[in-house]
C-alpha cells in the first residue's frame, strides 16, 4: 500500500517536472513565427505634390500629444531654388522609417523598441523603455527623441495607437491637403500605396545600410518640361 | 519716520503716476491716422475705406492714391483704379508691384518663405489685409497657418 503511494506520488512529480521542462524549452513565439501576417505598413511621401505647409507636424502634435520642442515628424525645407521669382524649394518627410531591420530595435537592452509582428510597425513598449538612449544613438536617420513629458523613447508609430486602433488612417495622411503622402499594406497589391509604388519611381534614404526602411519618397522634379 | 516725510512719500507717489499718465497721449491712435481719415475718398468709402491698421500711421503719411493709384476719371467707369483681393479685376502682377515699391522681396523671404513662391501666381491682398487694425494673416499660428495653405492647396482624391 505504502509502496504503491510512493510510487505514484514518484511518478507525479516526474510527469510535473517534465511538463515544466517541456515548457521551458519549448521556443516562445513558435506559433506565431508560422503564421506571416497578411500586414505590412508602409508610407510614401511625394515630393512634388508637397507643399510644405507643416499640417502633417500639426496633426500629430495633436494627435499623439507630442509636446512642443519635439516632433515625430518634421517637414525638411531646403531652398530657395531659382532666381526671383521663378523660385521653388524642396521639402523631404523626416520621421520614422519603420526598417525591417531596424537598429533600434537590435540595440534596445529592455527590448522595448519592438517591430510588430503583424503590422510591421516599429514600436516602443513605454512600459519597458528606461530611456537609456541607445536607440537614439544607433537610429540612422536621426528621427527618435525622449519625450520630455513620459521621459521615454519617442517616434512615429504610424499612429498605431491612436489612430489604427480605431480604423482610420494616420493623422498625418488625413491632414495633408495635397494626399502627398499615401499610407497602406505593402502586400495588398490593390492598395493605394503599391499602385503609387508602381507608377512612381522612389527612393529610400540610407539603403546602402541594409535597414531595410518602409518609408518611401517621390523625388522632386523641378522645373518645366523642355522639349 | 516724521509726518512731513511720510506725507512726503505720498506725494512723490502721486506726482510720478500723473507724469506716468500724462506721458501716454490719449487718443493717439485718432491723431496718428487723422490724414488718411481725412481723406476726401472716405466721403464716400466710409464703411470700405477706414484705414486701421499700420499703414495709416502718420510717419508713413500714405494716401489712398499712393496704393490704390490716381483717382482719374473714378467712379465713372474706364478708370485704372488698383484694387486688391482676390477678388479684384487688376492683374495680380500689378497689384503685387504696388505693395513691392516699398517692401522689399529679399525682406520677405527672410519673413516668411511662402513669399517666394507666391511671388508669380498669388497677389499680396489674397492673404494680406491692410485696412483692418491687424492683418489677419499675421495673427495665424501654428495649425491655423497651415489650415490656410489648404485653403488654395486643396486636392480632393
Amino acid at each position: 500500500m505504502d509502496n504503491s503511494k510512493r510510487r505514484f506520488l514518484k511518478g507525479c512529480g516526474g510527469v510535473i517536472a517534465g511538463m515544466s521542462v517541456y515548457t521551458v524549452t519549448q521556443p516562445p513565439q513558435a506559433n506565431t513565427a508560422e503564421q506571416v501576417s497578411e500586414l505590412k505598413y508602409a508610407m510614401v511621401h511625394d515630393e512634388n505634390l508637397c507643399i510644405g505647409c507643416n499640417a502633417c507636424e500639426d496633426a500629430c502634435r495633436k494627435v499623439n500629444n507630442v509636446p512642443d520642442g519635439v516632433t515625430r515628424v518634421n517637414i525638411e525645407r531646403s531652398g530657395p531654388f531659382g532666381e526671383y521669382p521663378n523660385q521653388s524649394y524642396r521639402f523631404s518627410r523626416h520621421s520614422c522609417q519603420h526598417c525591417e531591420a531596424a537598429p533600434c530595435v537590435k540595440v534596445c537592452p529592455t527590448g522595448a523598441a519592438y517591430i510588430d509582428e503583424e503590422t510591421g510597425i516599429v514600436a516602443v513598449n513605454e512600459d519597458r523603455c528606461v530611456g537609456c538612449q541607445y536607440c537614439i544613438a544607433a537610429c540612422p536617420y536621426q528621427i527618435r527623441f525622449i519625450n520630455p513629458e513620459t521621459r521615454v523613447a519617442d517616434k512615429c508609430d504610424f499612429c498605431q495607437q491612436t489612430q489604427l486602433s480605431e480604423g482610420l488612417l494616420p493623422a498625418c495622411v488625413l491632414a495633408c491637403p495635397t494626399n502627398a503622402l499615401v499610407f497602406g499594406n505593402l502586400k495588398d497589391p490593390a492598395s493605394a500605396l503599391v499602385k503609387t509604388l508602381k507608377s512612381k519611381p522612389t527612393y529610400r534614404d540610407k539603403v546602402d545600410l541594409g535597414t531595410r526602411p518602409k518609408l518611401f519618397h517621390v523625388r522632386t522634379i523641378d522645373g518645366e518640361i523642355v522639349l | 519716520m516724521s509726518i512731513t516725510n511720510r506725507y512726503g512719500v505720498v506725494l512723490l507717489y502721486i506726482v510720478w503716476f500723473v507724469l506716468l499718465w500724462v506721458s501716454f497721449p490719449s487718443h493717439s491712435f485718432a491723431k496718428e491716422t487723422k490724414t488718411i481719415a481725412d481723406s476726401a475718398c472716405l466721403k464716400c468709402h466710409k464703411r470700405n475705406g477706414q484705414m486701421l491698421g499700420l499703414h495709416a500711421n502718420e510717419g508713413l503719411a500714405l494716401t489712398c492714391e499712393d496704393c490704390h493709384g490716381e483717382k482719374g476719371k473714378h467712379p465713372r467707369k474706364g478708370t485704372a483704379i488698383i484694387t486688391f483681393g482676390a477678388k479684384s479685376d487688376t492683374p495680380v502682377k500689378t497689384q503685387a508691384e504696388q505693395c513691392l515699391a516699398c517692401h522689399d522681396h529679399q525682406l520677405l523671404a527672410v519673413a516668411n518663405w511662402t513669399h517666394n513662391v507666391h511671388a508669380k501666381g498669388v497677389s499680396c491682398g489674397q492673404c494680406h489685409q491692410l485696412h483692418p487694425e491687424m492683418d489677419p494673416a499675421l495673427l495665424l499660428l501654428g495649425s491655423e497657418l497651415s489650415q490656410s495653405c489648404a485653403k488654395c492647396h486643396l486636392t480632393d482624391i
